[in-house]
């Protein structure tokens, strides 16, 4: 099928036939895109855990939700997070993969924030382990900063 | 000179306008979505475990930046590691295994519009840090194919002033290693890829306890660093947030 549309290449190269590394932008595929009318499409979120959260069974792990927004579509939106950690027992400067590690005591017993996207929702889980019963690792005293990002575009890829 | 496509926001010039005051430039290097692909894994019982297979996926294209969510029960996670990246592929590989079976997952993998082993480099646009409200009197649309341009749902555009996307600052490639100093204080989305002796390129894990990892803040701070084994083939992508202010949010547990 033909390419129709608006296609425009780097300086200095010629945009026809130009390959995909030299456009800037072309309309033969869509934007990643991010709607400015939804709060919840671009957040910084800033987070302080006054308190623990439930300590896992020895030898166990728990999930507890401590966070959640409408995403205001009706389908699962493709999204992004990252941040910082500002307080606690582990002083990462930065999370990525949507999985934070929060505080731990060895390397069974930790503690993670994870984000999971609903067809509603936007969930914040704290999981928490504590595999060989060397005890909790609390989250009470940590502060984190998020930059979050709900897309448009689903999962799917309609 | 700039040449292109510029639309301004309302009372500013396009051609003086600077980026934060203008709805879209042909000149962003905008993040685009070049293949969605969506596949149920299977999976295999042996030894007394369950396990994912491997499952590679291809496209017509490069070593495209890539990433993926994994579905359970509804919920969504994105799971970069668990992905690497070809020449015109994409190979997911869950190593998770259990004696019981595994849950059913539905894979989402989106490929992008950059090739993380070619180098490219763009201005820095600082977000703003406030923005005036959207006007749908004023900008630019592309609907896709056979959607009709007086949609109402976003994902039916392949451009849509009314929602841009996240920017292209940067990919840095290196043998070994190579490193990114944040512009201007500004903190960038970041992520990691290796390769080993010509092979797929690795997920880079922040401060993973193996080669390849990235670093946050090394060895200064403002700096990140992509660690491979010696001689691996190492790439650094790097995006900025779109020119529309944040929302932010307090949350108190």
């Amino acid at each position: 099928m033909d390419n129709y549309g608006i296609a425009t290449s780097k300086r200095g190269v010629n945009v026809k036939g130009a390959s995909l590394h030299n456009l800037t932008f072309t309309t033969k595929y869509p934007m990643a895109k991010l709607d400015r009318t939804k709060t919840v499409s671009f957040q910084n979120i800033n987070f302080t855990f006054l308190n623990d959260t439930p300590a896992p069974s020895v030898g166990g792990s728990n999930s507890t939700l401590v966070y959640s927004f409408d995403h205001g579509y009706d389908y699962v939106p493709s999204h992004w997070m990252m941040g910082s950690l500002t307080g606690g027992v582990n002083n990462y400067p930065y999370i990525e993969n949507e999985v934070a590690l929060l505080s731990s005591l060895f390397a069974d017993s930790q503690a993670t924030l994870v984000v999971k996207v609903g067809a509603a929702k936007v969930y914040l889980y704290v999981n928490k382990t504590n595999i060989s019963g060397l005890g909790n690792p609390t989250v009470a005293g940590v502060a984190l900063s998020l930059r979050l990002y709900v897309f448009v575009e689903d999962l799917l890829g309609s | 000179m700039d040449v292109g496509i510029k639309i301004s926001q309302p009372f500013y010039d396009a051609q003086t306008a600077g980026d934060v005051n203008l709805l879209f430039s042909s000149s962003w290097p905008s993040l685009q979505i070049v293949k969605d692909i969506t596949f149920t894994p299977t999976t295999t019982f042996g030894g007394g475990l369950y396990s994912y297979d491997i499952k590679t996926v291809t496209h017509s294209l490069g070593y495209q930046f890539s990433l993926c969510w994994e579905t359970n029960s509804g919920l969504s996670l994105r799971s970069g590691d668990h992905i690497s990246i070809g020449n015109g592929s994409v190979t997911w590989n869950n190593s998770t295994t259990s004696a019981s079976p595994l849950p059913t997952l539905t894979v989402s993998v989106k490929v992008y519009n950059i090739d993380i082993t070619k180098a490219v480099n763009y201005p820095f646009v600082r977000p703003p840090g406030y923005s005036a409200p959207y006007n749908p009197d004023f900008g630019i649309k592309v609907v896709k194919p056979n959607k009709t341009i007086k949609s109402i749902d976003m994902r039916d555009y392949i451009l849509h002033s009314r929602c841009p996307s996240p920017a292209i600052l940067s990919v840095v490639t290196g043998t070994t290693t190579a490193s990114y100093t944040n512009p201007e204080g500004y903190v960038a989305w970041i992520f990691g890829f290796a390769s080993t002796a010509g092979g797929d390129y690795k997920w880079a894990g922040i401060g993973a306890q193996t080669t390849p990892r990235l670093f946050v803040n090394k060895p200064t701070a403002g700096i990140f660093e992509i660690d491979g084994a010696v001689n691996d083939a190492v790439s650094l992508v790097i995006l900025r947030d779109p020119l529309f202010a944040p929302n932010n949010v307090n949350v108190t547990y």
